[in-house]
């Protein structure tokens, strides 16, 4: 089965990278879905004051991607990647905020850090949903360039995203109205395999990706 | 209107946006019509849809595009096929000889939607109309036609009924 091989592809991706420390593929990817989440957690979070969060996550990146653990602890562990994440990030922000701080007292530096809200970790999450399938799109869009698809792109945008029916897109681009729904259909068909192949990198079996596909339809949803 | 060679609009989304496509993505990833869907955009999927249309259950009609696309089986025909194809797919351990159950069981359904006005399977005929256009952008023409004009306009009449 064609999803089934593409699947079992892309299910380990990641190990592959691993084995062929492809660490600059892996950081790559890691930075590109996640950056964004983890500023929206870092701004949300009660230490949101210890710096700017570009140079905040920018160096959580450099840091901690830099440990050759960090990504393969995690393909060890049942957790999601972006949980895992997370629990770096806070040990980081400990850290960070020890560097940062020195002119605090002792016994204030030494202090737990308190405790986040369900909420940053609900924006955290919607956040990481928006660019999961704004990168999806980015792929989508690029595959249909370079297939020369450029004009079934455009009719997928204007329909999905713009709210034209098939009639009047068809009759601005001189084709037949069913050929507009066709052409949408490959197009819409590029940007499913491009999201379902950016989480199955990181979700291992057709259930897993289908869990985490429930799982972000919720966080969506909140 | 963009002309497709203008650079690519911003693609930001808005959160509304991204709950739609990621249901969308869902919705797809969950009906099994997709396993078929797959194999038919792989690189030599339209050599296998015209395999599958002189091995699979449809072959049992003579010539596929005169029965299907052009209309001469009658809807008593079509029911058999749509019978025939569903007990393969759900008979058969082969993997192909189910995707070609399934084959012919989406096009005799439509085939009995296009030109006999009739839907004889038990799908809604939101969802029905959403599997043949899938369908259609996944098969070589004239079946392309064939499916997304059914899909979106029903019977030649204009019409479907239940």
């Amino acid at each position: 089965m064609a999803r089934e091989a593409f699947h079992t592809t892309q299910a380990t991706w990641f190990e592959e990278r691993i084995q062929a420390r492809d660490h600059e593929a892996l950081n790559q990817h890691v930075m590109s879905l996640y950056r964004e989440p983890l500023k929206v957690y870092y701004l949300g979070s009660s230490l949101r004051g210890l710096g700017d969060a570009d140079e905040v996550v920018q160096e959580f990146f450099a840091e901690w991607l830099q440990r050759k653990n960090f990504l393969t602890s995690w393909r060890r562990t049942d957790r999601m990647l972006r949980r895992h994440l997370i629990n770096g990030f806070h040990f980081f922000l400990r850290e960070y905020r020890r560097r940062h701080a020195r002119h605090q007292r002792e016994q204030e530096l030494d202090e737990e850090l308190p405790a986040e809200g369900e909420e940053v970790a609900e924006q955290f999450d919607r956040a990481y949903a928006r660019q999961l399938v704004q990168r999806a799109l980015e792929e989508a869009s690029e595959a249909c360039r370079k297939q020369d698809l450029g004009q079934h792109w455009q009719v997928f945008r204007l329909h999905f995203f713009d709210g034209l029916p098939y009639r009047e897109i068809a009759a601005s681009m001189h084709i037949r109205e069913d050929r507009a729904a066709v052409m949408s259909r490959t197009a819409r068909r590029r940007f499913e395999v491009a999201f379902l192949g950016l989480l199955g990198r990181e979700h291992v079996s057709r259930e897993q990706i289908f869990a985490e596909l429930q799982c972000l339809m919720e966080v969506v949803r909140a | 209107m963009n002309s497709p060679e203008e650079p690519a609009p911003d693609l930001a989304i808005s959160q509304e946006e991204t709950s739609r496509l990621i249901r969308m993505a869902t919705e797809s990833m969950g009906r099994p019509v997709h396993r078929l869907i797959d194999r038919l955009t792989l690189v030599d999927g339209p050599d296998w849809f015209r395999r599958m249309l002189a091995e699979g259950p449809v072959a049992r009609l003579g010539d596929a595009e005169d029965q299907l696309v052009r209309g001469k089986a009658t809807l008593g025909e079509l029911v058999q096929l749509k019978q025939a194809s569903k007990q393969q797919f759900k008979r058969r351990a082969d993997s192909q000889d189910r995707l070609y159950g399934m084959a012919g069981y989406f096009l005799s359904v439509a085939a009995a939607l296009r030109h006999h006005g009739k839907n004889i399977c038990s799908r809604p005929r939101t969802e029905l109309e959403d599997t043949l256009l899938d369908l259609a952008a996944a098969v070589p023409e004239p079946w392309e036609s064939f499916l997304s004009a059914t899909a979106l306009h029903g019977s030649h009449d204009g019409g479907a009924q239940a």
